[in-house]
């Protein structure tokens, strides 16, 4: 008997506590929003700038860190470029550090930031900063592509030497190879278009600097279209040399059948 | 009475030894079966371990296109070529989506409320 109802007081003392506490946890936020209920006016601007300075120095934070991210990662890209100067490298390189070193000062500076007024600025200067953010983004992404781009365009070369030399020997086995020809000719022009269009987006994207932005966002746009007309010249061009291929893969068999070489 | 208790003794002995024989056996089955599967799963693991090789090795260095492209101009190597290009070509494309990424950016909320 004594047992149960020791443990009918601990049941009962288990829900009172658990309903407590879930009313607690569900007034506090409520209480930090509205502070209303016995706070003098003064303390309730207090905690109005608190809560301000909470939310600001989360957005913060997190704009921070995302532009940190994403420059680090076009930073990579800078150092596998091969079509940059060594100084040009430089020149990307050392904007682009200088922007991390100073969002992550000015990260470090708004973690202790405790009045609003402070905080306010120093967020302002992030909203100041977005241009050279808005800038590198898109302009070492061109780059980037403009350069893996033209790398693909000297070994899409190198195969079109290949494919002439086999349309050759065809040619003096006595085959017609005509149409054969006219593919390598249309391929050659599209790799030549490809790369005035590539080495084009690369010139064009290079000078820009932050201090040009928004103005200059025409020119990235326009090195955009140029690096659209590349992957299909190339997509053109690939194409091209998949129909020499099964041309070449034809002929071969025409030359082996025995009819069509009869012994004299 | 007591040849009752050894015959019980032996045919107790009988069954544990039948038992033994049998968890020997079975153990070797087991044995078996499972070295047969090991070594027919050894030749399908290889290929997709060099595919999988083969593949990723463009992707790794994707600037250095031009040193990729095969010596000579066979069937086969015309058609290898051909496969490492048209990743590349691949990859071109998604790296693409990059650029209108960045140009899309729009700053995050710094607003106070």
């Amino acid at each position: 008997m004594n047992n149960k109802k020791i443990l009918t007081f601990t049941a009962q003392s288990v829900i009172t506590l658990t309903i407590f506490s879930g009313v607690t946890a569900l007034s506090l936020p409520v209480y930090a929003q509205s502070p209303t209920v016995s706070v003098t006016p003064g303390a309730q601007s207090a905690l109005r700038s608190q809560a301000v300075i909470g939310r600001l120095k989360g957005r913060a934070d997190a704009e921070i860190s995302r532009r940190i991210d994403a420059l680090n990662g076009i930073l990579n890209k800078i150092n596998a470029m091969k079509r940059l100067t060594v100084d040009q490298k430089t020149t990307f390189t050392n904007g682009i550090q200088s922007q991390i070193s100073s969002l992550t000062s000015l990260k470090t500076k708004i973690d202790v930031d405790n009045d609003l007024t402070t905080l306010r600025t120093d967020v302002q200067s992030i909203v100041k900063s977005y241009r050279i953010f808005a800038l590198y983004i898109p302009q070492v992404n061109i780059m980037s592509n403009a350069d893996r781009a033209l790398a693909i365009i000297n070994e899409m070369t190198t195969i079109s030497t290949k494919l002439q030399a086999r349309i050759d020997a065809a040619k003096l086995a006595g085959n017609d190879t005509t149409a054969m020809q006219s593919l390598m000719t249309d391929r050659a022009s599209k790799l030549a278009d490809a790369t005035t269009q590539a080495q084009n987006a690369l010139n064009t994207v290079v000078p820009l600097t932050p201090d040009g932005y928004p103005g200059n966002k025409t020119t990235l746009l326009s090195a955009r279209t140029m690096l659209q007309t590349v992957r299909s010249d190339l997509k053109a061009a690939e194409s091209d040399a998949t129909q020499i291929r099964q041309d070449l893969r034809s002929m071969k068999k025409t030359m082996a059948t025995p009819t069509v070489t009869p012994t004299p | 009475m007591n040849r009752d208790k050894s015959k019980q003794g032996i045919s107790i002995l009988v069954v544990v030894l039948c038992v033994a024989i049998l968890a020997v056996a079975g153990g070797f089955a087991v044995y078996k079966m499972k070295k047969n599967t090991t070594t027919s799963m050894v030749p399908q693991e290889t290929p997709a371990t060099s595919m999988a090789t083969t593949t990723e090795t463009p992707q790794a260095s994707p600037t250095a296109a031009a040193m990729t492209a095969t010596t000579g101009n066979t069937d086969a190597d015309l058609d290898k070529d051909s496969a490492d290009v048209s990743t590349k070509l691949n990859g071109l494309s998604t790296d693409s989506t990059s650029i209108d990424q960045g140009l899309n950016d729009q700053q995050g909320n710094l607003s106070e409320n």
